[in-house]
């Protein structure tokens, strides 16, 4: 996989984004504008910036960054990665401080080592299998389906025992009573079911309504388990969709092998959850010739840094390549053909019944999705709850959880703007406000 | 739809067991997906599914006005880098967990904005007017930088940010029928524009008033205080309801030339005697008399202190400093006298709260060079100089390593005078003195108080002392400092 930055400097805010937490941060910005730095440098192929920052002991740390991947080494004790010498680097030359110059020996030899290590992996991953590896890998399926269909059985029972006990008294039974069931769920290998049945477990605390809530969703995963009981007998794209909300996981390599869809990909918004200590990234991009959406998913452990490589506000020549599914959403971005650009205006934007209708195209051919992008022409307006609208009067509520977007109503006066949101079924999450030459998140 | 929903809800509420589900006829187009009779309880989630689904795909928006945009004034936008360093600034107090260092920056950004006449970009202003509901010193300087868009803003948002729009003067109603707050407010802005009007409406309505209303209204007139009040004054003073006298005594005290003034005077000559050229002699009272519980003179001390000496303290502060010419001319000469019967201490507090009050410069500038100071007098005495004096005073602190120099320099205006500075980088660099306490809370104070431009200075002495890192700080937060005042330069 090609991954390519473009060789322009990044901004402040992309530097920052890449922290794994506020103190590094904080520690960071006082590094980068202290004196403590000597044979700083930047260039080379891949690009990369170097330098050596004086410490508490004798010997100053060797910092570098491969700012393509972006990849760190830094010869100081940390444990946060990217340690805050690693981001001091990036943010002096973001700040336009570090001269253009040849790597020195130790950024060479570390390149040298990682290209060693990939070609190994690369090597391992592409080797032929034996037939014992063959017999095993299937073995291994084999196992893993049987556990995946013993854990749906046992959701689908669940499910019925809800309904047939009643549930009326759930509000009070805590998140206890979906948790022992998600575990179960998480050692049949179905952690797509049992992140589902984790978000149930919010819903009898969700306020007045909470049992139709309720009701619906369980009446979705219900329909998702016996559709996993049948899914041999499912047209292919709905199996892959129904496996993917299992919880199998396709391999990268597959995905990348698949169809390649180019465009100039617009990044018009992106929203970070945190799910048991995970958070991840949602990155939506939306296709300018060809309108289509996607999603790029990201991954990051407690005290590591979320990818900044595809930034809200810009746009990208790019093969793009899709999980497979019935509705296809999620995606990895192949090979860049080009420089990144600035993005003022995404398009093409629509209006609210086109979106609706967009809406429920998705669901039709996917009926367990709970988010789907948005790019609007239309306004935010406040009140009770706030709503956006379009030119036609016509207007979504806003998601009660999302934060009322003071910052894009300040922006745009009310008027009307370039909008990405997510639609979810408890309203719309307002993401990027393009209003007035100004990427306004909310 | 909505029947099937209700039959599906009430039997998995109680339950299958006890309620078993039977559905009716689904309507259009579901009746072929959920057909009527009884269902299992797989039956009857499949259907709730179904149902769920089906009304997020069909899903109409609402019909609503179309939205017109505000038409505002245009303001002229800070520039690009201020820009930036706003949006970090204000993500560094958000996120980190050096707030105060943060917060003093971004404080010197509005600053610096507010001088510049320039906007904060737009969709900054939400946080900025967050910041300042939870912080009111922001507040006048986000009025300043915010513009019209931010005042439009808090007529959206009334009960967090009403505080950025225009008080207008209360309606008249609040005065004839509003409760004693909106009196009291009302009476403040009457004063303020006319206060012979003020006067006459509180004069009118004087009887029919409590004694605690009376007090707060009377408070109210500090505004537009003048001469033409003291007869009225004078009255309050024989009320009998002891609020209503103990209200107008403030006032009274700032009336120069007074009859209040005058009677003060008379109880400073009549108590203190220049004894020679080096001595006060002091005369005490002999009892609490009438005419000094009506001038609001306290007998007995909340603090503890001797009772005499509470009543000598009280008269020194609330007499003209000018009537202590009869001692002697120059207030430095009469500082140095020694003062009979232990009391120059009382007569020290009595002089610097007479000082404070009545913002005596002289007075104030003699005060600053004693080392028997009141600790809590030591900036606001300071404040009151012109700015030579101030930095004379600060340097003198620095010098003497007076405990009051960290004090003395929060009073100056800043940035601070070259020579000033020069002293204050002299004794950061000083290795003895890194342990020394104040060390560390000088450093605080040459966050905010040195000019930017001293930033390479003190890198340079990091290396010679013990605490090096600090100064690297200290130089780093100066550096800072400089680079947001080069961007409202470009």
């Amino acid at each position: 996989m090609v991954r390519r930055m473009s060789d322009v400097r990044w901004s402040t805010e992309q530097v920052h984004a890449l922290a794994p937490d506020a103190s590094s941060l904080a520690a960071a910005r006082k590094l980068a504008t202290g004196s403590g730095w000597s044979q700083e440098g930047a260039g080379g192929e891949p690009l990369s910036l170097w330098g050596l920052c004086k410490g508490s002991g004798a010997t100053p740390y060797q910092t570098c960054v491969d700012v393509t991947e972006p990849a760190y080494k830094c010869s100081c004790p940390s444990r946060k990665f990217p340690c805050k010498h690693a981001l001091a680097l990036l943010l002096r030359w973001s700040a336009g401080t570090l001269a253009t110059a040849d790597q020195p020996s130790y950024v060479v030899e570390w390149h040298a080592g990682r290209a060693g290590r990939a070609a190994k992996k690369a090597a391992r991953e592409s080797a032929p299998r034996t037939a014992e590896q063959e017999r095993a890998a299937e073995r291994r399926a084999e196992k893993r389906a049987d556990r995946m269909a013993e854990g749906v059985a046992e959701l689908a029972q669940w499910l019925d025992d809800q309904v047939r006990q009643g549930i009326a008294g759930l509000d009070r039974a805590g998140y206890k009573h979906f948790d022992q069931v998600a575990a179960r769920l998480v050692d049949a290998q179905a952690a797509g079911l049992a992140s589902a049945l984790r978000r149930l477990g919010a819903l009898p605390a969700s306020g007045a309504g909470w049992e139709d809530r309720l009701l619906g969703e369980l009446g979705l995963l219900r329909l998702l388990s016996t559709a996993a009981a049948r899914i041999d007998d499912l047209p292919p794209e709905l199996a892959d969709t129904v496996r993917a909300r299992l919880g199998h996981n396709v391999p990268t390599e597959q995905v990348l092998a698949g169809p390649k869809v180019r465009d100039v990909w617009q990044v018009i918004g992106v929203r970070d959850e945190v799910e048991e200590r995970l958070s991840s990234r949602s990155v939506w991009l939306i296709g300018r010739d060809s309108g289509r959406a996607a999603r790029v998913l990201s991954f990051a452990a407690p005290g590591q840094a979320l990818p900044v490589d595809l930034i809200v506000g810009t746009e990208i020549d790019a093969d793009v390549c899709y999980y497979p599914g019935a509705a296809p959403m999620r995606a990895l971005v192949a090979a860049r053909h080009g420089d990144v650009r600035r993005l003022d205006r995404p398009g093409p934007a629509v209006f609210v019944a086109r979106a609706l209708s967009d809406v429920a195209d998705a669901l039709a051919a996917d009926p367990w999705i709970t988010r789907h992008p948005l790019l609007l022409q239309a306004a935010v307006v406040p009140g009770d709850p706030w709503r956006v609208v379009d030119a036609a009067g016509d207007a979504l509520p806003l998601d009660p959880a999302a934060a009322d977007p003071w910052p894009m109503l300040s922006a745009s006066l009310g008027g009307l703007g370039t909008l990405a949101a997510e639609w979810t079924p408890r309203g719309v999450v307002p993401l990027t406000m393009f209003t007035a030459g100004e990427a306004v998140r909310a | 739809m909505s029947d099937v929903w209700a039959q599906l809800l009430s039997s998995a509420l109680v339950g299958v067991q006890r309620r078993p589900c039977v559905l009716g006829p689904a309507a259009a187009p579901l009746e072929t997906v959920i057909p009527a009779g009884p269902v299992d309880e797989a039956g009857l989630l499949h259907a709730a599914g179904t149902v769920t689904l089906a009304g997020r795909a069909g899903a109409l928006a609402e019909k609503t006005a179309i939205p017109a945009p505000v038409v505002l004034v245009e303001e002229t936008l800070v520039p690009p880098a201020a820009a930036a360093r706003v949006s970090a600034l204000l993500g560094g107090v958000r996120a980190t967990g050096d707030q105060r260092g943060m917060r003093r920056l971004l404080h010197e950004w509005l600053e610096l904005a507010a001088v510049h006449h320039r906007r904060s970009p737009a969709h900054l202003l939400p946080a900025l007017l967050d910041l300042a509901d939870q912080d009111g010193t922001l507040r006048p300087l986000v009025v300043a930088v915010g513009g019209t868009r931010a005042a439009w803003l808090a007529g959206l948002r009334p009960q967090q940010w009403g505080w950025m729009r225009e008080p207008g003067e209360p309606a008249e109603t609040a005065w004839t029928d509003g409760d004693t707050n909106a009196r009291v407010a009302y009476l403040g802005a009457v004063r303020e524009r006319d206060s012979a009007e003020g006067r006459r409406l509180l004069l009118e309505t004087w009887k029919n008033e409590s004694a605690a209303d009376l007090a707060k209204l009377i408070g109210a007139c500090r505004s537009g205080l003048d001469p033409a009040d003291e007869e009225w004054l004078e009255k309050a003073l024989d009320d009998r309801r002891v609020q209503v006298r103990s209200a107008a005594v403030p006032l009274l005290q700032r009336l120069p030339g007074s009859a209040y003034a005058g009677r003060m005077a008379e109880r400073v000559a009549a108590w203190f005697h220049a004894d020679g050229r080096k001595t006060i002699r002091v005369e005490f009272p002999a009892e609490f008399d009438p005419s000094m519980k009506r001038d609001g003179i306290e007998q007995k001390s909340a603090y503890g202190r001797g009772e005499k000496a509470w009543w000598i303290e009280q008269v020194v502060a609330a007499a003209p400093l000018s009537c202590w010419r009869t001692i002697d001319e120059d207030p430095a000469v009469m500082l140095k006298r020694s003062v009979g019967d232990d009391l120059g201490q009382v007569l020290r507090r009595g002089l610097t709260s007479a000082t404070l009050a009545q913002r005596d410069a002289r007075w104030a500038k003699e005060l600053c060079g004693m080392a028997s100071l009141e600790s809590y007098a030591a900036r606001p005495l300071v404040e009151l100089l012109p700015p030579a004096d101030a930095a004379e005073v600060a340097l003198a602190g620095l010098q003497r390593r007076s405990g009051f120099a960290n004090a003395f320099l929060s009073g100056l205006d800043r940035p601070w005078p070259a020579d000033v500075s020069a002293a204050v980088v002299a004794k950061l660099g000083t290795a003895q003195l890194t342990e020394e306490s104040g060390w560390r809370s000088l450093v605080t104070h040459a966050e905010s108080g040195l000019d930017p431009a001293y930033a390479a200075d003190i890198e340079k002495l990091a290396d010679g002392v013990s605490f090096g890192e600090v100064l690297r700080q200290l130089a780093a937060f100066l550096q800072i400092r400089s680079d947001i005042h080069r961007e409202f330069a470009s």
